[in-house]
């Protein structure tokens, strides 16, 4: 009876100490998985900024001066909203420096327009 | 039948509790649920980046779009199937299985790159300045994995 009840509690005490040394190894996989997802949207963050990047610089290098106002207001609202980040182009400077923040990440971009 | 002492049928007792306990406590624990976080495609944007360039760089992508857009204001039927054909290859060589791109003031189209049916889609906006009195164009391509 004694031993019964012995090999019962073992059994007890065993499956905490097991559930639980699983659980936190489980919570640390759970951790590794937010960290990577946290990664690869960073990483995604900063594509945009490189897409918005290009645009800007590509765009900026054909567009014709009597359409550079609209140009302007274009990045300023489409541009930026489509790829979620925030611009600021500085005219008053030669050559002109854009800057692109990412309110999300912090992430930010400067250039000049040449 | 072998005697057991007492101290060594606790062992054994001991020894198969940690085996039962290593078996319930898998069953458990294993399928606990583990949250996944959404995250974008990764791919998607790398090829939209390449996608975008192409609209700039690809001279005769380029010159076709201006062609189009700066004379007639719109793209015809046989502009839209040579940028189909130009984008179709940049597709391929990017791995999506579908684009779609829309230019203001013009039709929108879709170039059909792989049978698959697609799951994820990002979307890429674009400013193209026109010359010749002609205003700038806002064009969005929208990728499909």
């Amino acid at each position: 009876m004694e031993m019964r009840r012995g090999f019962a509690g073992l059994l007890v005490l065993s499956i905490f100490m097991l559930g639980f040394v699983l659980l936190l190894g489980s919570h640390t996989s759970r951790i590794a998985s937010r960290d990577y997802s946290s990664i690869v949207t960073a990483e995604i963050r900063s594509d945009r900024i490189a897409i918005a990047r290009n645009v800007i610089i590509k765009s900026y290098r054909i567009v014709e001066e009597r359409n550079k106002a609209r140009w302007t207001s274009s990045i300023g609202d489409e541009i930026s909203n489509s790829y979620g980040l925030r611009v600021s182009i500085d005219f008053k400077k030669f050559p002109a420096e854009v800057n692109l923040t990412d309110p999300s990440t912090g992430m930010s971009s400067s250039f000049l327009l040449t | 039948m072998p005697k057991f002492g007492k101290a060594q049928v606790m062992v054994i007792d001991g020894v198969l509790s940690l085996l039962l306990a290593i078996l319930l406590s898998y069953t458990l624990f294993a399928a606990w649920p583990q949250s996944r976080h959404p995250t974008g495609e990764l791919a998607l944007e790398r090829a939209g980046y390449d996608i975008v360039n192409a609209f700039y760089e690809d001279e005769m992508m380029y010159q076709t779009l201006k062609r189009g857009l700066e004379v007639k204001g719109y793209l015809s039927a046989g502009e839209i199937n040579y940028l189909s054909s130009r984008l179709r290859n940049y597709g391929l060589m990017l791995g999506v299985s579908r684009i779609d791109v829309e230019i203001e003031g013009s039709n929108p189209f879709s170039v059909d790159i792989s049978s698959s049916s697609p799951t994820h889609r990002e979307q890429f906006t674009f400013l193209m300045p026109l010359k010749a009195g002609a205003d700038n164009r806002l064009v969005k391509v929208s990728l499909w994995k």
